[in-house]
């Protein structure tokens, strides 16, 4: 492929998912400088990937390929850190059960849902930012790797232990306004 | 009565996730042009190949010393042990000069790049560890020879004293053998990690 049409390409990739790459950066290293590492590293093996981009798959798809592997890997070898991370099952054993029918009226911040993304593995966690990000079970599939009937199964499970951090939260919230009045 | 809302709390955990606080969005931004990715690119590549290099050349001097011992020490036990261990740091170390820069933003699917790279951590730590014994012939023909006796002598070493007793005994072959075997038990433990955290990716991708 022609540079031209490689830088072409990187610029479209860049502009459409620019604030998605962001966000993914976020989700996989907390602190602020390493972040920026990431995600100049993301943008540089972006560019130097579009070079074999042959549109097998969507633009998007190829762009959250590349970021997540390059997040995985920091993931990877961030050792001391891979040995807590747990999977989607764990977590939703270890968050104590709620009554789905309660009402709630706590709002979501994003500080919890960095944190429970934080502790996942990359898999599982690659899995919770695409469906974050508004990503349909079957294009999560094509990302990841994992059939779309896993994929289902995770989303499920992500909702759970989503509904069950939200509860927790509100749960916080009227105990701290309660400690306030 | 319930607070005003906080401008970092939402109703949804998608509007949580899309909304990033303000500062942070400002720092995260990253306008890099083609020009400078690609010139950071071949920094990157660069700094590979001067790693690459430095690696060569630390061998080289290694094989270098070896080499020069083979000819000017006497005693055939240790010429044969350091021909034996230069032969094995060329058959070990030979083959990854050879590899080149791998590619960390594979574009294959994630959970096929976590499996391949758990797979190759896997196989290199296996590879080595095979082949940890392989340097044990040339440190006995060393030690049998008198290896450490006559590195002392050529350093000076007092032989009245404790130090160049104990080297005249059996200990320099076996604290040798045993950090061997403490190396081959490391990279074991290390395989087996990445055994585990592949078949847990497998338990991932297929439960």
């Amino acid at each position: 492929m022609d540079r031209g049409r490689q830088d072409a390409l990187y610029a479209e990739a860049s502009a459409a998912n620019a604030a998605a790459i962001r966000r993914l950066a976020r989700g996989y290293e907390a602190d602020p400088d390493r972040q920026r590492d990431m995600l100049q590293d993301i943008h540089m093996e972006l560019w130097v990937s579009l070079r074999s981009f042959d549109g097998r798959c969507s633009l998007r798809t190829w762009v959250y390929r590349i970021a997540h592997n390059v997040g995985a890997s920091h993931a990877v070898r961030n050792r001391r850190l891979t040995s807590r991370l747990v999977d989607l099952e764990t977590l939703e054993a270890r968050i104590s059960s709620v009554d789905g029918e309660a009402e709630v009226e706590h709002r979501f911040s994003a500080a919890i849902l960095l944190d429970l993304i934080h502790r996942l593995k990359p898999l599982d966690r690659q899995v919770i930012m695409l469906y974050l990000e508004g990503e349909a079970a079957g294009s999560i599939a094509e990302v990841t790797g994992i059939t779309a009937g896993n994929v289902a199964t995770k989303i499920h499970r992500i909702k759970r232990v989503l509904k069950q951090k939200y509860l927790e939260g509100a749960a916080d919230a009227r105990t701290g306004q309660s400690a306030r009045t | 009565m319930q607070e005003p809302d906080s401008p970092h709390e939402h109703d949804t955990p998608e509007d949580a996730w899309k909304s990033p606080k303000e500062e942070e969005h400002k720092t995260m931004q990253i306008a890099l042009t083609p020009e400078e990715l690609c010139a950071l690119a071949q920094s990157r590549e660069k700094l590979s190949a001067r790693l690459g290099r430095a690696v060569v050349v630390v061998t080289v001097a290694l094989a270098a010393a070896l080499l020069y011992n083979v000819y000017r020490v006497d005693q055939p036990w240790i010429r044969l042990g350091q021909a034996w261990t230069l032969g094995v740091m060329v058959y070990l170390f030979g083959p990854a000069f050879e590899r080149g820069r791998r590619a960390s933003g594979a574009s294959e699917p994630c959970a096929q790049f976590l499996a391949r790279q758990h797979e190759e951590r896997q196989r290199g730590y296996l590879r080595i560890r095979r082949r940890l014994f392989l340097f044990i012939p040339g440190i006995v023909a060393s030690w049998w020879g008198g290896g450490p006796l006559t590195a002392a002598r050529a350093r000076g070493l007092d032989s009245s004293s404790r130090l160049y007793h104990s080297l005249a005994g059996p200990w320099p072959f076996v604290l040798t053998v045993t950090a061997l075997v403490l190396v081959w038990f490391a990279f074991g433990k290390a395989a087996e990690k990445a055994a585990r955290d592949r078949e847990e990716l497998q338990h991932a991708i297929t439960p």
